[in-house]
């Protein structure tokens, strides 16, 4: 997009736990909705599971917002079976992801420093 | 729809098309295709890996996950004005509202000789005078069935079901949106049956009559599959909107039994058509209704017992509250053998 570089970043944060997931799966390469789902379900231990509705209306947030892009077009399908749309990170949505995750070190910095993590100045509990 | 049409999918994948249809049409049109393709992906690794229990939680967070959004959606849809389905010609219309009041009331009880009791009943006169507007007030009832005390289950999914189905359906064609939401209903019921006979349960077979009303404007749209009956009552005749699908009342439609002996007859539980079995059809029934007029749904623990003279007395005397405490009473008075369920409305100027 010509105008991504004009807009902060900043303006989007904090971002939800969907989003953020969304954008950390796309980091590493294009990938279709389902993709997604199940490289969040198994990056948090199947912690998190986006359901459809949450993928796909993130989804279409992310794309009017300009954080993701549809890939246009992608070779043939796959043995048959019907053509998936997949989806990729801009240039924009790139920096909105390091800024959010500025915005959490910073947060987990202020709890380090508040000593509310164990290995960070406090003994563990039990 | 923008998805590719159904090709004989499982249980699963017809219910979750279904559910598919609710969401604002912008939104289905972009991303139905892909969320009905990642949900057969999904099912199919669910019941590979984990079996009946895979699917079961499988559907637990779709249909959690389908609550949420799809409110969000429509909020989301209305915002942006962007849902032409739903969108409203001007303020008049808003004015016009439902141009009745309605007086409601409903009660359920065990009766006198069972156990549990398998009905449940549902009114929704929705305050958002937009929703009201686009969808008018809904009314349903249902009388669950089924081994192992598993007919309350059925009915009350099937009057949640049929609610929410109903209000989150964006289309304004009203008869079909009310018999899709009694088949989702259905769907869900069946699925519910489908899980449970997966995990071992070889006899799961609940299922419930389910018998909804929806007054819009002044037409009465009633649908039904099973014995539970939509009535109206007009200038002190009561009429019944809703045909039984039952074989003592094909027996009274071909004049092999009159309507009082088909009360007692012994085959008078055998439905041919009710929720839970995977095709019913939906019979749908249309209705002008005008000020002073009364609406009343009940389960056959009523009428099995009172006649049509002896409801048409009672309503026509009593307002709804006093209506279906008087219909109960004279019910289980009669001796009370089954559930006993009735709802009335009645109909105002506003």
């Amino acid at each position: 997009m010509a105008n991504d570089d004009q807009r902060e970043p900043e303006a989007l944060l904090p971002l939800t736990p969907a989003v953020f997931h969304i954008l950390l799966a796309l980091a590493d390469g294009e990938k279709h909705g389902y993709a997604i789902m199940q490289e969040v379900e198994a990056r948090t231990g199947g912690a998190t599971r986006l359901g459809p509705g949450t993928l796909y209306g993130s989804i279409q947030r992310m794309r009017k917002d300009g954080l993701i892009a549809e890939v246009p077009e992608r070779g043939e399908p796959v043995h048959g079976e019907e053509r998936r749309r997949y989806y990729r990170l801009s240039g924009f949505g790139q920096r909105v992801m390091q800024a959010e995750a500025r915005r959490l070190e910073e947060l987990v910095h202020i709890a380090q420093s508040k000593q509310v993590l164990p290995g960070f100045g406090t003994t563990g509990g039990a | 729809m923008a998805y590719s049409p159904c090709h004989a999918g499982t249980l699963s994948e017809r219910l979750y098309r279904l559910l598919l249809r609710t969401y604002p049409r912008a939104f289905r049109e972009e991303y139905a295709a892909e969320m009905f393709l990642d949900f057969r992906h999904a099912y199919h690794e669910a019941a590979q890996r984990q079996g009946a229990w895979g699917v079961a939680r499988l559907w637990r967070d779709v249909f959690g996950d389908f609550i949420t959004t799809v409110c969000a959606q429509r909020v989301r849809s209305w915002l942006q004005h962007d849902e032409r389905d739903y969108a409203l010609a001007g303020k008049e219309q808003l004015a016009m509202a439902l141009q009745f009041t309605l007086d409601v009331a409903q009660r359920t009880d065990l009766g006198r000789t069972r156990a549990n009791n398998e009905d449940n009943l549902i009114s929704v006169v929705p305050d958002d005078q937009q929703i009201l507007q686009a969808k008018g007030a809904l009314f349903v009832v249902s009388d669950g069935m089924g081994g192992h005390s598993r007919g309350d289950v059925a009915s009350e999914m099937a009057v949640q079901q049929v609610q929410t189905a109903y209000y989150q359906d964006q289309q304004n064609d009203i008869p079909t949106s009310l018999r899709e939401a009694i088949k989702v209903a259905n769907l869900a019921i069946c699925q519910a049956n489908e899980v449970e006979r997966a995990s071992g349960a070889s006899d799961a077979n609940m299922g419930a009559t389910c018998v909804a009303a929806v007054l819009h404007e002044q037409m009465l749209y009633a649908a039904n599959a099973g014995d539970s009956r939509v009535y109206v009552l007009h200038a002190g005749q009561l009429r019944q909107v809703t045909r039984d699908h039952s074989l003592v009342a094909q027996m009274v439609e071909r004049g092999e039994i009159t309507p009082a002996e088909a009360r007692t007859h012994e085959k008078r539980n055998i439905l041919y058509r009710s929720l839970g079995q995977p095709d019913v059809e939906i019979d749908l029934f249309t209705e002008p209704v005008q000020e002073g007029d009364a609406i009343i749904l009940c389960t056959d623990g009523l009428y099995g017992v009172l006649t049509d003279d002896d409801i048409r007395a009672i309503v026509e005397r009593y307002d709804p509250a006093e209506s279906v405490q008087q219909l109960i009473t004279h019910a289980n008075a009669a001796g009370g053998p089954d559930n006993i369920s009735a709802l009335v409305v009645r109909v105002t100027a506003a």
